[in-house]
């Protein structure tokens, strides 16, 4: 019995096989669809400005970006680039996302974009190449049944949704997502930016889940003809 | 007659229009080079359906003042969001005679983002970037 077992594990070792997984705290697994806008402040109606504790410098920044908008000359948006939303940003996608729990790494695969986050699961993450990236470097621990995220090393080219919502080098993000309900999920997400924000601030967003829905293939440059410009203003490309 | 009109008075689309043009942006770009504030009716026949990411477009060939046939380019949502709303590659076919409600490019080149579209078997369309935030 021992030796079989012995066996087993063995075999499985040098396979990479999987062994059954404990069960994750909370079932987060499946298609998941926001259930708010694009724009990140979900506290406010839509046209209304974020309820942002903007520095000084980055709330002069953003006016900057709205009134470029305003002239008819937006600020480029990295999306409109075809460059990755970024965390946090991405929890805003107008398109579903897959959430794969496993015991050591959540993986959180996107339509928006075709982006995947790796949340290495109570421990550190791999060290990062010293570079920012759109993704950052994301750590997450279970608290009972909430998922908390803590991402950094983040890329500040990334805004915030597509008034220009700046963020700074110094930000961190802090999810802690749980479920609401069987098929509802709900993420707080916490910036902890002082360069940007004078102190932690919190939007709340929820989810639901789409039973048999599937994640499609999003692909920004295949037949992109609307080019971004020098000065960040949006072409289009008409007949040939 | 006359192919190429404002819809001043949009009264007929204009329940559809609320009820298609609701939803939010689903676009990876901004709109700022669309008059969202203005909407025109043209009417002609499909030269070529790109079923594409990032953005599907229509190529329309439209009557110009002179009689001649003119392209168009009007420009719709992602194709996973409209899929999920039923589109198809088929949704326009080379030859379909279709009408499109658009808001002009405002350089007043020949192109626009699509609003809907009444297709030539009678049903209506609509697309998900109606009212995008700028």
């Amino acid at each position: 019995m021992i030796r079989s077992l012995l066996t087993t594990a063995a075999a499985c070792a040098a396979l990479a096989c999987a062994l059954p997984a404990a069960a994750a705290p909370a079932d987060f697994n499946g298609v998941w669809s926001g259930d708010q806008g694009v724009l990140w402040d979900t506290s406010v109606k839509p046209g209304q400005p974020p309820n942002a504790p903007f520095t000084p410098e980055y709330k002069a920044k953003y006016q900057e970006a709205l009134d470029a908008s305003k002239a008819g000359k937006p600020k480029a948006d990295p999306p409109a680039m075809c460059l990755p939303p970024g965390v946090p940003r991405i929890m805003a996608s107008p398109f579903p996302f897959e959430f794969v729990v496993t015991d050591k790494v959540v993986y959180i695969l996107y339509e928006y974009m075709s982006q995947v986050r790796r949340i290495y699961i109570g421990g550190e993450a791999p060290r990062g190449m010293g570079l920012p990236t759109f993704n950052g470097r994301s750590t997450g621990k279970w608290e009972g049944d909430t998922l908390v995220i803590e991402t950094t090393e983040l890329n500040p080219m990334s805004v915030l949704d597509t008034t220009h919502l700046p963020v700074s080098d110094a930000l961190k993000s802090v999810e802690r997502i749980k479920l609401l309900g069987p098929d509802k999920m709900q993420a707080e997400i916490t910036l902890i930016d002082p360069k940007a924000y004078t102190k932690p601030w919190t939007t709340v967003r929820t989810y639901t889940r789409k039973p048999g829905e599937q994640i499609l293939q999003y692909v920004c440059e295949e037949n992109n003809r609307n080019p971004v410009g020098e000065d960040g203003s949006t072409g289009f490309v008409g007949p040939k | 007659m006359n192919s190429l009109k404002t819809l001043a008075a949009p009264m007929a689309f204009g329940a559809v229009l609320a009820a298609l043009s609701a939803a939010p942006a689903p676009a990876h770009h901004s709109f700022a080079m669309f008059d969202r504030d203005k909407q025109i009716t043209i009417k002609g026949t499909v030269k070529e359906f790109q079923w594409t990411n990032p953005h599907v477009f229509i190529q329309i060939m439209i009557p110009g003042a002179d009689g001649k046939p003119q392209e168009w380019s009007v420009e719709g949502g992602p194709p996973n969001m409209l899929f999920r709303q039923g589109w198809e590659p088929t949704t326009f076919k080379p030859g379909d005679q279709v009408t499109l409600v658009i808001n002009p490019l405002k350089s007043g080149e020949r192109g626009g983002n699509f609003v809907f579209a009444n297709l030539a078997n009678g049903k209506t369309v609509g697309n998900l970037n109606a009212r995008a935030p700028g």
